[in-house]
């Protein structure tokens, strides 16, 4: 048990960062270097690189902007990765834990593949979902590959992932993605109440400060992920630990407003 | 000054690693061959990985021998994360034995708590008792990621603990460092960890 996160997300999409609102509307913001070194620099819990240019590969200027970029902050990559090579590539250059959602579904080989040669407290799983008027009930989520909605059952992923070799699992509520306050905290009742998985999850999508004093409430949230506002102001994270009622469960930030 | 050696045994984390004992002030390098083994100042095991992987990797490369060497010249090392499980002398992840430089084992997690991943508080007292607590306070945290813990034999040797799940954090035994949490990625607070490591508690 260590200090609940509150973590920087930084989108990359073909080559480029990113401002992402529900996986759908994209707009660039710079490059990777320039925002791993500011984030570094903001002393952020973690810093969780996600490609979502939908590759089956890890782009070489993502490796690049990795390698070249000297930081101190825990980092966490996601996003194209499809073979052990990749995972090796990634912690080699200094990943110190890598994201896979696309195995989840179609490649549990790689998941223990990665698991037996680097742990499973470097693997954490991805499940992007969400409630919609049309799906009230049974939660649905995003097949990007063939621009649909995936027929498989959320309840059963999420209980597939309670025996794979993972240490936490990132749920995003992906059609409130890039909103501030429009986290849907039906996903968190669903994983907790409904569905057998019982190690760490990550919250991210639309999360505002009282939505993650609920979230933070349960044992299991290990952390809540924050995107788009990181990019414009160095005291976003500070401001919003401040906020979070139980902030004796999250690391004091180095440079609260006065 | 200082000759640092990061020992390449392919359990990642070595670019973090030369990358924050340069911030610190102290250049190192890559020990890619069992012959520099024995001639650094301060040996490091790097550590992200499976104890089973590891241990394969310094068999099939036949680094055994002279790490074994290194330890009866008590010449200064330090193990990160799996790099400290493996001074131990029986390891739960892998069913084998480790180096056995320290006496003990490295067991998994409670099942309530199965991973430790984040950042933690450590025993200050500890650390400044052990000459480790220069520029730090109660307050500094450190990056933690494991998903086993240090259970040295002898609890006297245990300097440190992390102050919400109450593992050992920091383990000293003579010339032997081992250290649960991840200095390399501990941000300032790591940095001014190692410097003290090497200045202040080694001496150099």
């Amino acid at each position: 048990m260590a200090f609940k996160r509150v973590s920087a997300t930084v989108f990359v999409q073909n080559d480029q960062v990113v401002k992402s609102y529900a996986y759908s509307k994209f707009y660039p913001f710079g490059n990777l270097h320039t925002c791993l070194s500011i984030l570094d620099r903001w002393l952020v819990d973690e810093i969780v690189i996600l490609d979502i240019s939908r590759k089956r590969s890890i782009s070489s200027y993502v490796l690049e902007q990795i390698s070249t970029t000297s930081i101190s902050t825990p980092l966490i990559y996601g996003g194209g990765i499809s073979c052990i090579e990749h995972v090796d590539q990634l912690i080699s250059l200094g990943c110190d834990r890598i994201i896979l959602e696309d195995a989840l579904f179609s490649n549990h080989n790689l998941i223990h593949l990665a698991a037996n040669k680097y742990g499973s407290q470097a693997i954490i799983g991805s499940l992007p979902f969400s409630f919609s008027l049309n799906h009230p009930i049974s939660p649905i989520f995003p097949d990007y590959l063939h621009n649909q909605y995936s027929n498989l059952s959320v309840l059963q992923l999420l209980d597939n992932c309670q025996s794979l070799p993972l240490s936490e699992l990132l749920v995003s509520d992906f059609l409130h993605e890039g909103s501030f306050g429009d986290f849907d905290l039906n996903i968190a009742d669903f994983i907790y109440h409904k569905s057998t998985f019982r190690k760490g999850v990550l919250f991210f999508g639309g999360i505002s400060a009282p939505i993650a004093n609920i979230l933070l409430s349960h044992s299991n949230t290990t952390a809540i992920l924050l995107g788009n506002p990181n990019y414009e102001n160095e005291l976003c994270i500070p401001v919003f630990k401040s906020l979070l009622s139980k902030n004796s469960l999250i690391r004091p930030s180095s440079s609260l407003p006065h | 000054m200082i000759k640092i050696g990061i020992l390449q045994y392919g359990a990642g984390n070595v670019g973090s690693l030369l990358h924050s004992f340069s911030a610190a002030g102290f250049p190192a390098f890559v020990v890619n061959s069992s012959s520099e083994i024995c001639t650094v100042d301060l040996l490091v095991f790097p550590g992200v990985g499976n104890a089973l992987a590891a241990q394969s990797h310094l068999v099939a490369h036949n680094l055994l021998p002279h790490l074994h060497k290194r330890h009866a010249y008590a010449l200064p090392t330090v193990g990160i994360c799996l790099g400290a499980q493996l001074f131990h002398s029986y390891l739960e992840e892998s069913n084998l034995p480790g180096l056995s430089w320290l006496e003990g084992s490295v067991n998994r997690l409670p099942s309530d708590f199965p991973f430790n991943n984040g950042w933690s508080c450590i025993d200050h007292a500890g650390l400044k008792k052990h000459k480790l607590g220069r520029s730090l306070t109660k307050k500094s945290s450190f990056y933690f990621n494991h998903g086993y813990f240090l259970n040295p034999g002898h609890k006297g040797l245990i300097l440190s603990v992390s102050s919400l799940l109450q593992v050992p954090a920091i383990i000293c035994h003579d010339h032997i460092t081992a250290i649960q949490f991840h200095p390399e990625k501990s941000q300032r607070n790591g940095l001014l960890f190692l410097r003290n490591l090497i200045v202040d508690y080694y001496g150099f």
